[in-house]
């Protein structure tokens, strides 16, 4: 694994001598996709570059279950129900499955407000895919969900949160989400909104097709 | 969610169930407030026993309601945390600022 330390020129550069748009490369904990709208968001300070024959086993994982549905704050507990049970299916632990679920729930709740401002009939696509993260020399497989909408723009610079000394209601969203998840990405590409969480599995569960 | 509301005394108590999200948080904040802002009642005791859920809006509606309750110097107790309950309110790390107790008997204590 190649691991390169890169401020945002030196990998604008790294990701122009890349041969193929929209490329995955595993970065420091996550991944990164090679932007053709260069929006500096999808990157990262830290990266660490998949030779190909590594970064074939990134975001390639199997699609375990895809939902389309509308930006309904009612919907929410439909979400959370059937993540929930995925989540566990997949052997992740009551705790495990409880952070999932907030994570994607906060996430979703982020979309209806600040991307739709709050319009109860917009689109949102959400897929979870089982992946195979190469790390620490050996393989983890982990839960990949994707959330994408067609809302407002989000700046990512804006999305902080707030101090937790601040004792005020609102801005815990974020701060839940990042502390429930290994993995969070924001990008904006053609026109959406798309955010990608990651949770590694760190107990074997049931394999694939058992 | 369902909210059930008993009087006592000064004190009302809402039992509340089911799951606190960004659909039902309003419906939650509206009852505190009322009871806090506009009936002045010198405490309100949250029964959060049969919760099963709750997120950054109901953790959000439970900050309105302490804050609201020190504005019109009433008292605002929380109780029957459930783990879950509890794990989200450490993750804000709000649990501290809340007055929380273990059961009701504790709650309306004078």
């Amino acid at each position: 694994m190649l691991v390169e330390a890169l401020e945002w020129r030196g990998l604008q550069r790294r990701l122009a001598s890349c041969r193929r748009r929209d490329s995955v490369y595993y970065l420091v904990g996550c991944c990164a996709r090679k932007s053709a709208s260069e929006d500096r968001s999808e990157t990262k300070l830290g990266v660490q570059f998949l030779r190909p024959e590594e970064s074939t086993h990134v975001s390639r994982g199997s699609l375990l279950l895809r939902m389309e549905l509308r930006s309904n704050p009612e919907m929410l507990c439909v979400v959370r129900n059937a993540l929930g049970q995925l989540a566990a299916t997949l052997g992740f632990s009551e705790p495990e499955c409880n952070a999932v679920v907030l994570a994607v729930d906060e996430a979703l709740t982020n979309i209806i407000r600040h991307a739709y401002l709050g319009d109860a009939e917009r689109p949102i696509e959400a897929s979870f895919r089982r992946i195979h993260l190469p790390r620490e020399g050996q393989g983890r497989d982990a839960l990949e969900i994707v959330l994408e909408d067609r809302g407002v723009t989000v700046n990512p610079k804006k999305m902080c949160g707030r101090a937790l000394e601040d004792v005020r209601p609102g801005g815990l969203g974020l701060h839940f989400i990042r502390q429930s998840m290994d993995t969070v990405e924001f990008s904006r590409r053609n026109g959406r909104n798309q955010l990608r969480l990651v949770k590694i599995l760190h107990v074997h569960g049931p394999r694939k097709g058992s | 969610m369902q909210i059930a509301a008993r009087h006592l005394d000064k004190i009302t108590i809402f039992d509340i169930s089911g799951d606190i999200d960004l659909a039902t948080s309003p419906e939650l904040r509206k009852a505190l407030l009322r009871e806090l802002r506009e009936l002045k009642i010198p405490r309100v005791v949250l029964n959060l026993a049969a919760v099963r859920y709750i997120d950054s809006s109901g953790v959000a509606s439970l900050v309105e309601g302490l804050k609201a309750s020190r504005d019109v110097g009433s008292r605002f107790i929380l109780f029957g945390l459930n783990r879950t309950i509890r794990e989200v309110l450490q993750l804000s790390k709000l649990v501290k600022i809340f007055e929380i107790y273990e059961n009701e008997e504790q709650s309306v204590a004078p």
